[in-house]
């Protein structure tokens, strides 16, 4: 029989996330709407206003 | 030939454009934040230290210039493109599409902070360490934070359960909220 030490005070960042319980008391179905809402407004695709913007800023600079 | 590194800041303008928006919950004012944050980074630039996070450095103004007009305006303009409220109108087909929509109108409903802190954390993967420096705030405060506003988000959830709703108070609905995973306590 193998017991597994159990280290609530796991402070590892990588990939541990999913096992810390105790600090996420939020159900992982709500995490990932979290994510999935965050990815949708992240596909969206730039408008042109802002590679403008940023073309125009540059621009400005050459001529001063 | 040296490349600017204020170049990098196009790199950025999705991630920008999603967490204004999050902030803002109106795609006009969050593009008008973008503008605003592009502009403030590109003439502070030289306020930025090469080799560290420039997203987190470009969220921190855009939060920043959020927070400071709102204290201007002082009324927060809630969905004026009806986006959510559409989200609203979503009838739960899919146990998961239920969950969805129904975590929208929470989400939506926290207040500007407990969005910020975590879409910082939870959808961005920042440490609280790193999310504490954006918000200006110790780390501290960061996690009761993210711990209030995930208890907040789920209580709103929970409200949002069948009781007197008669457009969710059937069969197939409730099954859908069983499956889904939220705790009718």
């Amino acid at each position: 029989m193998s017991i597994k030490k159990n280290d609530d005070t796991d402070r590892s960042t990588a990939g541990q996330t999913r096992s810390t319980r105790g600090r996420m008391a939020m159900p992982p179905e709500i995490e990932e709407n979290l994510k999935r809402a965050y990815q949708a407004a992240l596909s969206e695709a730039v408008p042109d206003r802002f590679t403008e913007l940023l073309a125009k800023l540059r621009e400005k600079e050459g001529k001063t | 030939m040296t490349a600017d590194p204020r170049d990098d800041i196009a790199l950025y303008i999705r991630d920008l454009r999603a967490f204004a928006m999050s902030l803002s919950r109106n795609h006009a004012a969050a593009d008008d934040l973008v503008q605003d944050t592009i502009v403030k980074a590109w003439s502070n630039f030289d306020k930025f230290t090469l080799g560290t996070d420039l997203r987190a450095w470009l969220f921190t103004i855009l939060r920043n210039t959020f927070y400071s007009s709102r204290r201007k305006v002082k009324r927060e303009v809630a969905d004026p493109d009806g986006i959510y409220a559409a989200s609203l109108s979503v009838l739960p087909q899919h146990d998961g599409k239920l969950a969805f929509s129904e975590f929208l109108v929470a989400f939506n409903q926290l207040s500007a902070e407990h969005r910020e802190v975590l879409v910082l954390v939870g959808a961005n993967g920042y440490s609280y360490e790193e999310a504490a420096d954006m918000m200006g705030v110790a780390t501290g405060t960061a996690k009761s934070r993210a711990s209030r506003a995930r208890t907040r988000l789920c209580e709103l959830m929970g409200m949002a359960k069948p009781t007197g709703n008669p457009l969710l108070a059937d069969g197939p609905s409730l099954a859908a909220l069983a499956q889904s995973g939220l705790t009718v306590a």
